[in-house]
């Protein structure tokens, strides 16, 4: 009888993820605990992918403006935060639908070791929130060169 | 013990009082379409609103058509330059092919719609016509 109380079965999955996550120690985890959940009204999805210069990811933030939007480096752990308003009531609006989801929102991120915090840069760009965070040189893969000796 | 199969207790209940912007799908669409954007659906006096969450979905990709008095956005979010370099950690956001449908109801004027689309939210303006208007009456007073 368990899944009953399961309302949100994909955010479960990513609980899941989580859990894996901390066990295997998994970079970029999500930082989650029970006193951030109650504050954030929404989670934003999000991708992570690495390349050999650094990584990169991507938040969906439709509607969100500009200046609602935090992005911060504390000890390693990476944090955006801000919150979603809704549209300005006007008088006289009903809503017959509401779908999307308003008000505060977090997700913190545990940053692998050896990256430039001072070099992450952040663009905001039709709802998406992209961060590059570039690795540090010694950590950027070297190509040694075979020389044949003949 | 109906109501453990109530998963969107909303849907429900939308359905059951308007059938307007009740949304229409069918069982294949669902099978055709990878995700469905959250909407909005406000009424004002003089029009109805529809928002719709679109992030990362380029302005060409995004389609929005009236046939039948049925509204469909339909469209597609492609997935950012993939390339062999990239390794991806983590994917919770989705792509691919999407679709909506919404019944209007009778007394909009489905050639005045205005679609605007800016920080990932696509607002469509759907004007009502004139008749279905509120109209104030006056009273006046019999002395």
């Amino acid at each position: 009888m368990t899944y009953l109380t399961t309302r949100r079965p994909v955010r479960n999955l990513f609980n899941l993820h989580n859990e894996m996550g901390r066990v295997f120690g998994d970079l970029f985890a999500p930082h989650e605990d029970a006193t951030e959940t109650k504050e954030t009204s929404w989670i934003p999805t999000v991708d992570i992918s690495e390349t050999g210069n650094g990584y990169e990811i991507r938040a969906d933030l439709p509607g969100v403006s500009e200046d609602d939007v935090n992005v911060s480096v504390t000890d390693n752990v990476l944090t955006v935060r801000g919150e979603k308003q809704q549209e300005k009531e006007t008088e006289g609006k009903n809503y017959h639908r509401v779908e999307r989801r308003y008000g505060s929102f977090q997700r913190r991120f545990t940053l692998p070791r050896h990256i430039e915090t001072d070099a992450i840069k952040a663009e905001f760009k039709d709802g998406v929130l992209t961060l590059g965070i570039p690795k540090a040189e010694a950590e950027k893969p070297t190509e040694i060169p075979i020389t044949v000796s003949s | 013990m109906t109501y453990l199969t109530l998963h969107r207790p909303a849907r429900n209940l939308f359905r059951f009082y308007s059938p307007f912007f009740a949304p229409q799908h069918t069982k294949t669409d669902a099978d055709r379409y990878n995700w469905a954007p959250s909407v909005d659906v406000s009424e004002t006096a003089d029009n109805f609103e529809v928002r719709a969450e679109l992030p990362g979905v380029a302005k060409d990709d995004l389609h929005v058509s009236v046939k039948d008095n049925l509204l469909t956005l339909s469209g597609e979010k492609r997935q950012e330059n993939v390339d062999d370099t990239q390794n991806y950690r983590r994917v919770e956001r989705r792509y691919g092919n999407f679709q909506r449908k919404f019944a209007l109801p009778p007394e909009v004027k489905t050639d005045g719609i205005k679609a605007e689309f800016s920080d990932g939210v696509l607002t469509l303006s759907i004007p009502k016509s004139e008749a279905a208007k509120p109209t104030e009456i006056p009273i006046t007073t019999v002395s």
